[in-house]
């Protein structure tokens, strides 16, 4: 009963620390991702105002002098503009998304995993304009905008591809093109208006945003941290860490009780061998010292069986990954916030702690469990006990 | 009142409509401003013929400045062409309004672009004129409800305050207007957003005389809360001509899709 007990919730801790810890890691994929990156840079007040003509100027040079700092894994510019596209009379809404190929495809890049190359003049749409507007590859569509120095900004480009990716303002209404046609079609020679850096380890994101703030290649700059960016979304991550210590508590109770109750019983239907033990000059300590062993067997036993379930279970779905969608319907899928499509995909994570926090935590308790049936028993008088 | 726009690219046609008649007075008796008179008077003169005109338009903006010079064309309150002259990077771009349809002509890539109604409330032209403003269809006395409220002193004249009737969808809650003390010229206008608060402020001021008319020939839109930063739009008229005979099919598609 109690191993059961013990081993159940074991088992119980791994899994939804490593669901958690899974759907933390999404998430913060999610933003220090594709997205957001781990650092941003941005003109002063484009954040609020979002005009095209506040730009980070020079940014080549920039961009050069940013890759050279420590930690610093790719420095990846963008350009952001509202039109209209039309791939005949009728207009729809739509946001251009000018970026660099070559950073952009990388791993954890807006463009990673979408193929081939993006040509010059052609474009990427989001797979939800697409279906709105009517769009397929090799359509020839009119952009439509304003250009940083207001003039009216306009050419014609052919959709190389549809994409459904990562980033929810991409699939939505995003017009991806390379940055250097970003740049002429809306009169923003060698500017951006972001730039995202991606570090090599989240331990250096501080340092560099110190750093910069101190020295920055850019002048009258806004320097943000993923955690500055998207505040609310860092909160759920912290918070995923805290469920596991949530179940955690529960688990403990249940060794609790489970130990105690087995345990208990255990002494008291043995309290004649206790006194035997004692009256053949056995000494208290020595039964107080046995009883207390078992129940750290049984606490060890419960613990490993525990986690060879728990942890077994965790390696098959962290490969396969858990697919929360499936238990929402069919367009949960397209779930996003602040722009960013919500993994639903999670592939569980364990860490060699989560099992070893589990099984000091069981010990202990059952230890505590134990020591009111080993006081108990190193007490008895041995002739009563033998009477009994 | 009509979409400030709308007015704007009327206003000559309306203003110059008492001229044409005898000066109607638009007092009562007793020296004060018959309200009803002066809304039917705009009213109708939105309704009058056509007008041809020569206009600049100037967008302010914290770190730039831009002017655009264009010829527009209209006829009544349904129909209207603008085409910018200059600058040469966008001479030829074209917008045509009929009736609640607006249409963008972008002779660099030869197409034409219906604004969709998501787009209605953005700005026309990188100006702070929305396309909601060009295609506006309401009028006076059919969208609000109105009564003069008295006299203003800043600027000189009669204040009249329009108020949004019930279930009238649209950007406007109210607005107050400044006319003049004879009521023939608008002076300033104040329009409040469904919330209640002013949201921008329309001036009309600069009266000449074109085409024999007097008119106030500056319009100065801004938006209220962009104003610290220095966001403002004007348009001015250079020239216009009123009641112009205009070819079939100057509103129409093809016609805006061929080299102007």
């Amino acid at each position: 009963m109690a191993l059961a007990a013990i081993a159940v919730g074991q088992w119980a801790l791994l899994f939804t620390q490593g669901l958690m810890r899974g759907y933390g890691d999404g998430i913060q994929n999610a933003i220090t991702g594709p997205m957001v990156g781990h650092l941003q840079l941005h003109a002063k007040g484009y954040e609020d105002e979002r005009a095209m003509d506040l730009v980070l100027t020079d940014v080549t040079e920039g961009i050069r002098e940013l890759r050279a700092r420590p930690g610093v894994r790719d420095v990846a510019p963008r350009i952001y503009a509202p039109v209209l596209i039309a791939p005949e009379r009728k207009a729809f809404m739509a946001t251009v998304v000018g970026v660099d190929l070559p950073s952009e495809s990388q791993p954890f890049g807006l463009l990673a995993e979408q193929g081939a190359p993006l040509k010059p003049r052609h474009v990427l749409i989001g797979y939800r304009l697409a279906r709105t507007a009517g769009l397929a590859a090799g359509q020839e569509i009119a952009v439509v905008g304003q250009a940083a120095d207001g003039s009216l900004a306009n050419d014609l480009y052919t959709v190389q591809g549809i994409i459904k990716g990562p980033v929810d303002l991409v699939n939505r209404l995003g017009v991806v093109m390379d940055l250097a046609d970003a740049q002429e079609l809306f009169v923003l020679p060698d500017q951006a208006h972001e730039l995202v850096v991606r570090m090599e380890g989240l331990a250096q994101v501080a340092a560099l945003s110190r750093e910069l703030h101190a020295n920055c290649p850019f002048e009258g700059v806004e320097i943000r941290t993923w955690r500055e960016i998207v505040p609310e979304l860092t909160t759920i991550i912290d918070l995923t860490g805290k469920v596991g210590y949530f179940i955690l508590s529960l688990v403990l109770v249940a060794a609790v009780a489970g130990t105690a109750n087995t345990l208990m019983m255990a002494t008291y239907e043995r309290m004649h061998e206790f006194g035997m033990l004692l009256a053949l000059g056995c000494s208290p300590g020595r039964v107080v010292r046995m009883i207390l062993m078992e129940a750290t067997m049984l606490a060890a036993v419960g613990v490993a069986v525990g986690t060879a379930l728990g942890w077994g279970f965790v390696a098959v779905t962290s490969r396969t990954g858990i697919d929360m969608s499936s238990w929402g319907g069919e367009h949960v899928s397209d779930l996003a916030y602040a722009g960013m499509r919500l993994p639903l995909l999670v592939y569980p994570r364990v860490t060699v702690l989560d099992p070893i926090v589990g099984l000091i935590a069981v010990v202990l308790v059952s230890l505590l469990a134990a020591a009111w049936p080993a006081w108990i028993a190193g007490r008895l008088d041995p002739m009563e006990a033998m009477r009994a | 009142m009509k979409s400030m726009l709308a007015s704007l690219l009327v206003l000559a046609v309306a203003l110059a409509a008492p001229a044409a008649e005898p000066p109607a007075t638009l007092l009562k008796a007793d020296g004060s401003l018959d309200v009803e008179k002066v809304v039917r008077h705009f009213e109708n003169l939105y309704r009058s013929d056509t007008s041809v005109a020569l206009m600049r338009l100037t967008v302010v903006r914290p770190r730039r400045e831009r002017t655009l010079r264009m010829k527009s064309w209209t006829q009544g309150e349904d129909r209207a062409l603008i085409q910018i002259l200059d600058p040469p990077r966008e001479k030829g771009t074209a917008t045509l309004k009929v009736e609640k349809n607006l249409w963008n002509y972008l002779p660099r890539i030869r197409r034409t672009i219906r604004i969709p109604p998501s787009m209605m409330l953005s700005p026309w032209m990188g100006s702070d004129f929305t396309n909601d403003d060009l295609v506006r269809e309401s009028s006076y006395s059919e969208d609000y409800d109105y009564e003069l409220a008295g006299k203003s002193t800043e600027p000189e004249g009669w204040l009249v305050r329009f108020k949004a009737k019930p279930g009238v969808v649209g950007l406007w809650s109210r607005f107050d207007l400044v006319v003049s003390l004879d009521g023939q010229l608008p002076l300033v206008s104040n329009w409040y957003n469904r919330k209640g608060k002013l949201s921008r402020t329309l001036t009309w001021d600069l009266v000449r005389v074109l085409d024999k008319k007097h008119l106030p020939t500056r319009m100065t839109l801004v938006p209220v809360d962009r104003k610290e930063q220095g966001y403002k739009t004007t348009m001015v008229y250079e020239a216009i001509d009123f009641d112009v005979e205009l070819p079939p099919g100057t509103f129409s598609l093809s016609r805006l899709e061929r080299q102007h």
